[in-house]
């Protein structure tokens, strides 16, 4: 009767925890905790009705069968139909959200999750229904078709990280067989022996698993650093190639005497993109000497650079130096600067603070549309000066929210509104603001209709 | 007189080979078309004998030009050279797969010497 209770309880199981992994599977996050308690209470009844006749009626000890009771079996087959409507649902309901790289790896579990509750609670339902139990055992070969899915998976996609699960289940197993000694073991010097044993393949497990974590995650990092690499060689060699290649072509043009009989003006013209294109490939190479040095995890401004700022000042002369840029796209152009910040002051490296409002503001420009408006807001909040850069644009897409401040990330709409771009610029901004004490930058943004920055800058305490 | 469309969103470099093309390649009617989204309806409109295409442009790339040509029969057999800045570790092949005449890498050469390619291209 024990081995029966523990079938209808194992099984009742297989619906809930077959909904719990799909869920984890498929979203990559774990199911809330009311959905955990729901999933518990749709388990209740098995677990609180097993030891009662509600499980088993009787048994028939002429031809060796159990009588079960009919409540019990429409139960747990209506959880299995649960589950199996539950997946499917939760695939359809999710399908946009699922990354298309990861989609592949999604329908091949769902199938195989999907073939084996099929199998097994449609078999088993049809034995019980037609009272011949020779059928409900094909309904295993519904683990099997998973068990083939499954093993796809982790060999083709490397879903699962089975060296973790190989090592996990080698020292649960080993912690199991030890501890299950105490159950035939008599004398006491034994006992001791086998705790002392078992705490210490406990501690052993305990580090191996912990060790190939730690080895799993570098792993991940160094693969994130190569996928970086990739990105950097990707957008810097266009980003200088773009320059250079201008620069080569103009001179050897001069060079070759293609423009030997051009007007003074066109030659001028030549030099003076040639010296366009130099100043541009300056930046580029200013731009990626500057991430390096920011990108060290103690960076700190040198302390003969620091001096007092004035953060008005400052502000007001890039928006003035960028006024040009606005114009040309009919931007309506305005600073707003609170009275009571007029003469306070940062410490700060100027450079690199004019980096930073330079940035901004002529990332507002340049992804504003034409005729639309940007303004710099500058107030106060308690000890620090709060700057508000707002802008008519793109927008930045939600989903790539996260990365914005990431070394070489340009948003998806950036790239498309603005080819060019190394991706380095609000890495570097970041770093800045973050290197001043209280610093912060963070944004508002919504698609199309435009993104507010925040600059928080700590004011400098009066001489 | 041979037509040529040079499809780049880069007012610079279209001025630049504009002018090389003209000195270099005499023989060579060369248009320009800066705006990637009516690359297709120009190469209609013009029915040029080869086109030089770059491949990083603002909102439409080079590929989607590429991909979109060879799907409209009067003008998918025109030729395509690939004309970028860009680095080809990954993407030879499937230029390649789209039927691309030449692939050049505009720091590898001069415009005097893409010129004199061209030439050879249209048996000038």
């Amino acid at each position: 009767m024990t081995a029966w209770s523990m079938f209808w309880i194992t099984n009742g199981m297989i619906a809930t925890l077959s909904f719990y992994f799909a869920y984890v599977f498929i979203l990559k996050k774990d199911i809330t905790f009311s959905t955990k308690i729901l999933l518990f209470l749709i388990q209740l009844p098995i677990l609180l009705l097993t030891p009662t006749t509600l499980n088993l009626l009787g048994f028939d000890l002429i031809n060796c069968e159990a009588i079960e009771s009919p409540f019990f079996l429409y139960y747990y087959y209506t959880m299995g139909a649960l589950a199996i409507i539950g997946i499917l649902s939760l695939l359809i309901i999710s399908w946009r959200k699922i990354d298309k790289s990861f989609r592949k790896e999604v329908i091949l579990l769902v199938i195989g999750l999907e073939a084996f509750l099929i199998l097994f609670y449609f078999l088993s339902g049809i034995s019980s229904y037609l009272d011949n139990y020779s059928i409900e055992f094909y309904g295993l070969f519904g683990k099997l078709i998973f068990i083939v899915f499954l093993a796809y998976l982790i060999v083709k996609f490397e879903v699962f990280n089975i060296k973790l699960l190989a090592t996990q289940a080698l020292v649960w197993a080993s912690v199991i067989l030890i501890g299950s000694q105490f159950f035939f073991i008599q004398t006491n010097i034994n006992r001791i022996l086998t705790g002392f044993t078992l705490v210490l393949s406990s501690f052993v497990g305990w580090m191996i698993i912990l060790s190939v974590k730690k080895e799993i995650r570098q792993r991940k990092e160094i693969e994130h650093l190569l996928k970086i690499k990739s990105e950097f060689i990707d957008i810097v060699s266009h980003q200088l190639r773009t320059p250079v290649s201008v620069i080569k072509g103009m001179a050897s043009m001069l060079k070759e005497g293609d423009l030997d009989n051009a007007p003074k003006e066109q030659k001028d013209q030549f030099v003076a993109g040639i010296y366009e294109k130099s100043e541009k490939l300056a930046d580029i190479l200013n731009d990626i000497l500057k991430a390096a040095e920011l990108d060290m995890d103690n960076f700190a401004f040198t302390p003969a650079s620091i001096k007092s700022v004035n953060l008005s000042q400052l502000v007001k002369g890039i928006f003035g130096d960028l006024t040009s840029l606005a114009q040309a796209k009919k931007l309506n152009y305005q600073i707003k600067i609170s009275p009571d910040i007029i003469n306070l002051n940062v410490m700060t490296d100027e450079s690199f603070l004019k980096h930073v409002f330079q940035n901004v503001t002529d990332n507002a420009i340049k992804y504003s549309k034409e005729g639309g408006s940007m303004t710099v807001d500058l107030g106060k909040e308690r000890d620090f000066i709060i700057c508000k850069i707002t802008d008519s644009g793109i927008g930045i897409p939600e989903d790539q929210k996260d990365r914005l401040f990431e070394k070489f990330f340009r948003a998806k709409n950036a790239v498309d509104a603005h080819a060019y771009g190394t991706g380095l610029g609000l890495f570097i901004t970041k770093k800045i603001v973050e290197a001043h004490p209280g610093g912060k930058i963070w944004f508002d943004s919504v698609v199309n209709k435009g993104t507010t920055f925040y600059i928080k800058l700590p004011i400098a305490k009066q001489a | 007189m041979k037509k040529l469309l040079y499809i780049d969103d880069d007012q610079e470099q279209l001025d630049l080979y504009k002018m090389s093309y003209a000195i270099n390649s005499p023989q060579i009617e060369f248009f320009i078309e800066r705006d990637p989204a009516q690359a297709i309806a120009r190469i209609k409109e013009l029915k040029p004998d080869i086109i030089l295409l770059d491949l990083v442009m603002t909102e439409i790339s080079g590929f989607d030009v590429l991909f979109a040509m060879r799907k409209e029969a009067d003008i998918k057999n025109i030729k395509v050279v690939a004309f970028t800045n860009s680095a080809l570790t990954n993407v030879t092949g499937e230029l390649n797969k789209l039927g691309v005449t030449e692939i050049w890498e505009k720091i590898k050469g001069t415009p005097k010497g893409f010129a004199l390619r061209t030439n050879e291209l249209l048996g000038l």
